[in-house]
């Protein structure tokens, strides 16, 4: 059974829903430019940006990523920029408010990202001859990419705390002390196995890897 | 040819005897480790001595080390503990967190050769140095993570060692930072180091070499790739068989006893060259 069928939601309405999302991001980067929050208006812009990138992808560089897809990319950054803005009537932001907040961010990120490291792995197995991933590996291989995305991640959060304290701005991405860094971590794996136990993920993302297959070859 | 081989096979005991001299110091490493109580420090020599053991045991000859050096780089944070204990060379600790991650990585990579050579995981170079790199990264994270499980839960002092928790926190994000940034320079000195070992070594099969091309494409050919689902790719274009099961462990017997005259398994980095012994022995068993 689909995950679309089961939620009981259309194509059409899934692109409504990226819409309004990206609608409400835009509104959070005006919200931060009103109060001066440095932190509001980057995440929010960065996250408006990255709803953006399947439909670049698909106009420029031909990679299909259905609306499913993209409903999908935009609900994990959408939900870390409410995380970060918070909602109306709320004081301050879901980070701080909701416990669990991190944590689903956190997991929903690293799905995406999991998707990121399959479609790239299948691809290359696909290109080369030479390379043979079988699932077992696959799905290890995706847990590691996460992993190793979510240590890159607490590294840019380092680095932009240090740069911050050194150069006395506000810092955009915050770290809340090592329990916090190690949750973090964790829901990035559990993210992972998620979608690599998922049966249909590659049902999905097939399209996807052919056309990234098709491009590298074209480009050798 | 015949002044090459033995170039070879004279390289390739030198690299034997280096490894199992390796292989002999970590064990006792992680034997005292143990004796000691010290389980955490014996875990990691001794994980990189049964890695170094696999190939000349699957093989059966002492012989079929891995690369000395990639080996040395491995032990490099236990060699520098036991003769250096802590002091520094030209202000560099050897047992600092760099030289740490530049082990974890050669693991990586020893894992990486391993897996392609001994299982149905097939990798090129540039998979196997991707592989590398995030799986430096990873290590630390799941290391982190581990550590901080232990703690929060069973009460062990790894992580939380009784420093203030923002100390632990930045030298927890500074290990990040090295497994990244060494990771990435491992990646980076890995992908010299095969490009360099093979051009060094001419290790292609003549028919690979003749058939030139890019690299990926002319690596494998005269070897069949059995991908053990039943699709059975082969790219031998020699024999015209492609496809089927009969064809593809003729093909592969065949190349496999060319290659083996060849050249030895000195360089299991070089993924091509421990292919003949592994078609070879999985013809042997079916």
């Amino acid at each position: 059974m689909k995950l679309r069928e089961w939620l009981g939601i259309g194509p059409r309405r899934q692109r409504q829903f990226v819409r309004a999302m990206q609608l409400v991001l835009l509104g959070f980067v005006f919200i931060g430019l009103d109060r001066g929050d440095l932190r509001i208006v980057v995440n929010a812009s960065v996250a408006l940006g990255v709803t953006y990138l399947p439909a670049v992808l698909e106009r420029d560089y031909g990679v299909p990523l259905d609306a499913g897809l993209t409903l999908w990319i935009t609900l994990a950054v959408f939900l870390h920029a409410i995380g970060t803005t918070g909602l109306p009537g709320w004081e301050g932001g879901l980070y701080d408010s909701v416990p669990w907040w991190d944590n689903l961010t956190h997991a929903l990120s690293a799905s995406v990202v999991a998707a990121v490291g399959y479609a790239t792995a299948r691809a290359i197995d696909a290109h080369s001859d030479a390379v043979y991933l079988p699932p077992r590996f696959t799905f290890v291989f995706v847990l590691l990419f996460v992993m190793a995305f979510g240590v890159l991640w607490e590294v840019l959060e380092f680095a932009i705390g240090e740069a911050a304290t050194a150069f006395g701005f506000q810092a955009v991405l915050i770290q809340h002390g090592i329990a916090d860094s190690m949750t973090d971590l964790i829901f990035d794996a559990v993210g992972a196995v998620v979608v690599g136990t998922w049966g249909q993920l590659h049902r999905r993302l097939d399209r996807v890897v052919d056309s990234l297959v098709g491009r590298v070859g074209e480009g050798a | 040819m015949n002044s090459g081989l033995r170039g070879v096979l004279e390289s390739q005991r030198l690299n034997a005897v280096a490894g199992w001299l390796l292989v002999g110091v970590l064990s006792i490493v992680a034997v005292v480790d143990a004796l000691s109580g010290r389980y955490v420090a014996a875990f990691f020599p001794l994980a990189l001595a049964v890695l170094a053991v696999v190939p000349p045991a699957v093989l059966r000859t002492p012989l079929a080390m891995l690369p000395w050096e990639v080996l040395a780089l491995g032990a490099l944070p236990v060699l520098a503990e036991l003769l250096l204990s802590g002091r520094t060379i030209l202000g560099f600790t050897l047992t600092g967190r760099v030289s740490t991650y530049l082990a974890v990585a050669a693991v990586a990579l020893i894992v990486a050769v391993e897996l392609d050579v001994f299982t149905s995981v097939r990798m090129n170079h540039a998979f196997a140095v991707l592989f590398t790199v995030v799986t430096t990264m990873a290590a630390a994270g799941v290391w982190a993570v581990l550590q901080w499980l232990s703690d929060t839960y069973l009460g062990t002092r790894l992580l939380l060692d009784g420093r203030p928790p923002e100390v632990v926190e930045t030298a927890l994000m500074w290990d990040f930072v090295a497994a990244t940034a060494v990771g990435i320079g491992a990646g980076v000195l890995f992908d010299r180091y095969f490009r360099r070992v093979v051009r060094l070594e001419g290790r292609l099969p003549p028919e690979a070499s003749a058939a030139g091309g890019a690299p990926g494409s002319g690596d494998r050919s005269g070897t069949a790739v059995d991908r053990g689902d039943g699709t059975g790719a082969t790219v031998d274009r020699g024999d015209g068989s492609a496809g089927d099961g009969g064809g593809t462990g003729d093909a592969s017997g065949n190349s496999g006893e060319h290659d083996r005259d060849g050249d030895g398994s000195r360089d299991v980095g070089a993924d091509h060259d421990a292919e003949p012994d592994r078609n070879g022995r999985r013809e042997a068993v079916e």
